[in-house]
């Protein structure tokens, strides 16, 4: 889902370099010094995840769990996502330089809007926390096809021609991230919730032993 | 069924789907070369697959565009150089995926001044074959050399190949490796380790 360069036109490309770096001011001005360790962790997991490449008749796509860097990570979701996909264009070519603007709008929007719905609706319960990081996991994908859209409509592409396209290429990205999410979200509960933002006595009834 | 036993039925069936998802992800490639006066392009995404139905844009060394095309079921477009010039051929594959290939006037060779081939004209779809022992049978000559004909149409046959192969070597130093993964890692987590070290210091 990266954009290339020489895809989109200047004034776009240069605008989404203006807005990422104020959102990644804002960003960095929440993050705390003590969870840069966890920042790192996820980071390095989104810069890689790119990697896993799912094969799809005509077309490729790959994963890529704003979603899921979303609801670990919260504010500081943005800083991660554009410290990844810099590092994913310089190194992996994923994407142009030129587009860096562009791209972390695209996916750092999505993390935060998946963050903030995990931290509205997540619970106490093992099933409710699995269903609503499902569902973020899932979100962030499908809200970065629709911004993928919008930027390739920019360039002239029609934009429900595009996001057809992409949200029906991106299907089984969309669930495989839901699972990827609800896995991740599961596992963090049983085993560090404080990692999930959530807060409680673990002899508490409301856990499930399974 | 038992809810834990649901849960690693999930995880082996979540398992499974990603050992059948071949390596790499993101780009499109497209690389080029020149051979009897044809230039064959193969275009294809980095896991090998190739492009189908991609848009193949031919431009000169000034930017203008003087070809087009489209690559057929095997990611192949080939046509006839409109000049003597460097040549830009570039590739945009579905979803904002672009890619493009420089290749040289000097690897041109000389171009026969005459109208581009019916055969491989554009808009139509690459009819390349991928196998070379084929090519032999499309090589013309002018005139027959005596008894150099068959050995000068296996040169040309092999050389054919090594060019391929050049231009996907060439082509295949842009995959990621596992070094750039590996200093990927080392730059999140250095450059974290900085911003962790400056943020302490202000703390005190």
């Amino acid at each position: 889902m990266h954009i290339s360069d020489g895809v989109l036109p200047t004034y776009i490309a240069i605008g989404s370099f203006a807005v990422s770096f104020g959102l990644m001011a804002l960003s960095a001005r929440k993050t705390r010094a003590e969870d840069l360790p966890k920042i790192a962790v996820v980071t390095s997991s989104f810069f890689v995840a790119s990697l896993i490449h799912i094969p799809l008749g005509p077309t490729s796509v790959h994963l890529l769990i704003p979603g899921l860097v979303g609801i670990l990570l919260g504010n500081s979701a943005f800083l991660a996502i554009a410290l990844g996909l810099t590092l994913q264009s310089l190194l992996f070519q994923f994407g142009g330089l030129t587009a860096l603007g562009a791209n972390t709008l695209m996916m750092g929007i999505p993390a935060l809007l998946c963050g903030l719905f995990f931290k509205l609706f997540k619970g106490k319960s093992l099933q409710l926390n699995i269903i609503v990081g499902s569902i973020s996991g899932g979100l962030g994908t499908v809200l970065s096809a629709i911004l993928l859209a919008l930027l390739l409509y920019s360039g002239g592409e029609d934009f429900l021609g595009v996001a057809k396209l992409a949200l029906a290429a991106h299907l089984p990205v969309f669930i495989i991230e839901g699972m990827v999410s609800g896995f991740t979200v599961s596992f963090l509960h049983k085993v560090k919730p404080e990692l999930l933002g959530i807060r409680y006595d673990r002899d508490s009834k409301d856990t499930d032993a399974a | 069924m038992k809810q834990k036993h649901f849960f690693s039925l999930s995880v082996a069936v979540f398992c499974l789907l990603f050992l059948t998802a071949s390596a790499w992800a993101h780009k499109v490639n497209i690389f080029a070369y020149s051979e009897s006066g044809t230039v064959y392009t193969e275009s294809y995404f980095p896991d090998g697959r190739p492009v189908e139905g991609g848009a193949i844009n031919i431009y000169d060394s000034n930017g203008k565009q003087l070809l087009t095309g489209t690559t057929n079921s095997e990611g192949f477009f080939s046509f006839s150089p409109p000049a003597q010039d460097d040549l830009t051929i570039e590739i945009i594959a579905s979803m904002g995926h672009k890619n493009s290939f420089l290749l040289q006037k000097e690897e041109l060779g000389d171009i026969p001044v005459t109208e581009p081939q019916a055969d491989i004209a554009p808009g139509e779809s690459g009819v390349r074959q991928s196998v070379p022992e084929s090519i032999s049978s499309s090589v013309q000559q002018t005139e027959p050399v005596n008894g150099l004909q068959k050995p000068l149409n296996d040169i040309t046959t092999e050389l054919r190949s090594v060019k391929r192969e050049i231009a996907a070597l060439r082509a295949s130093m842009e995959k990621p490796g596992l070094d750039d993964i590996v200093s990927g890692i080392g730059y999140i987590i250095g450059l974290l380790g900085v911003a962790f070290l400056m943020m302490n210091r202000k703390k005190q």
